[in-house]
């Protein structure tokens, strides 16, 4: 629900006992599994309940049964600052710049895609050296790599699977450099890193 | 296990808020686990940069806390080795 609410953010919400699910609330979902979704209502019609985080290209793949909807985001709280979370026609125009902004940068993806997908398949890549550093991370199925510019993260792997990069970073970063890397890992994950 | 000269860096991917009484709550938000963490333990994760040296943490902990207790190197590595097993913390390479 970037860019309205963030990682960290209280959230107060309450039962939908009172009232009925409009699109535009921000409802909690309850999946069934260890996290909880807010995400905002696009449409309620007679097969259930459609939720699209407003920064999402697309709607979620579920359909929801109201039992499903744990309840209404009313307020939100960070730091000392407290705001009304819209719902209804409100959450409709508050999500609308972010929605818009999506889309339009999907089509300009749209565009951009084969020809960047044309370069990143050709070999005629990494014509500059970044000063690229990675960081280790050790997780439950392994260890992953951050790969870091400039305080960033511009791409990420996890082991036995090859680096996703950023667009168009992939673009600048020698092959090379990214395999010095993986061996740098390996040499080093038997003493520090099981 | 802990390299001897080397301490990790935070992973940036983590979002570290701080509470009023100088509290904070560690969350990665790729694996959706969080850490609550007291002044000291903030102090620590402040400073993990991968660079600054464990003794030097050490002794700004001692300045700038009272009643520091005579095991806190022992009481540190296991908050470092905590964060690195929970990938809050990793390497750099």
């Amino acid at each position: 629900m970037n860019p309205i609410l963030r990682d960290l953010d209280k959230l107060y919400f309450c039962s939908f006992e009172k009232g009925e699910i409009r699109a535009g609330d921000v409802v909690v979902i309850d999946t069934g599994l260890e996290k909880k979704v807010i995400h905002r209502v696009v449409s309620v019609n007679e097969r259930g309940i459609i939720t699209r985080g407003d920064n999402n290209y697309a709607d979620d793949s579920w359909t929801l049964r109201s039992e499903q909807i744990a309840g209404k985001v009313m307020y939100a709280l960070r730091g000392k600052r407290k705001w009304i979370v819209r719902g209804g026609w409100g959450g409709q125009i508050q999500s609308a710049p972010t929605i818009f902004k999506r889309k339009l940068l999907w089509r300009v993806h749209g565009i951009l895609r084969p020809i960047y997908q044309g370069l990143v398949t050709s070999e005629k890549l990494g014509f500059i050296s970044l000063p690229v550093k990675a960081i280790a991370l050790q997780r439950p199925e392994g260890v992953e790599l951050l790969l870091m510019l400039s305080g960033h993260i511009v791409g990420k792997k996890k082991t036995g699977e090859p680096w996703r990069i950023k667009p168009p970073m992939r673009l600048f970063l020698k092959e090379s450099d990214l395999s010095e890397i993986v061996d740098r890992m390996n040499s080093l994950q038997s003493p520090r890193m099981k | 296990m802990m390299h001897e000269c080397s301490l990790p860096t935070i992973n940036p991917q983590v979002v570290c808020r701080e509470e009023f009484d100088g509290w904070a709550i560690l969350f990665d938000p790729d694996s959706g686990k969080a850490f609550g963490i007291n002044p000291v333990a903030v102090r620590i994760w402040k400073n993990l940069d991968g660079k600054t040296k464990k003794e030097d943490i050490l002794q700004e902990l001692k300045s700038s806390f009272s009643e520091v207790p005579e095991n806190i190197e022992s009481d540190f590595v296991d908050f470092v080795r905590d964060l690195v097993e929970k990938g809050f913390a990793g390497y750099e390479v």
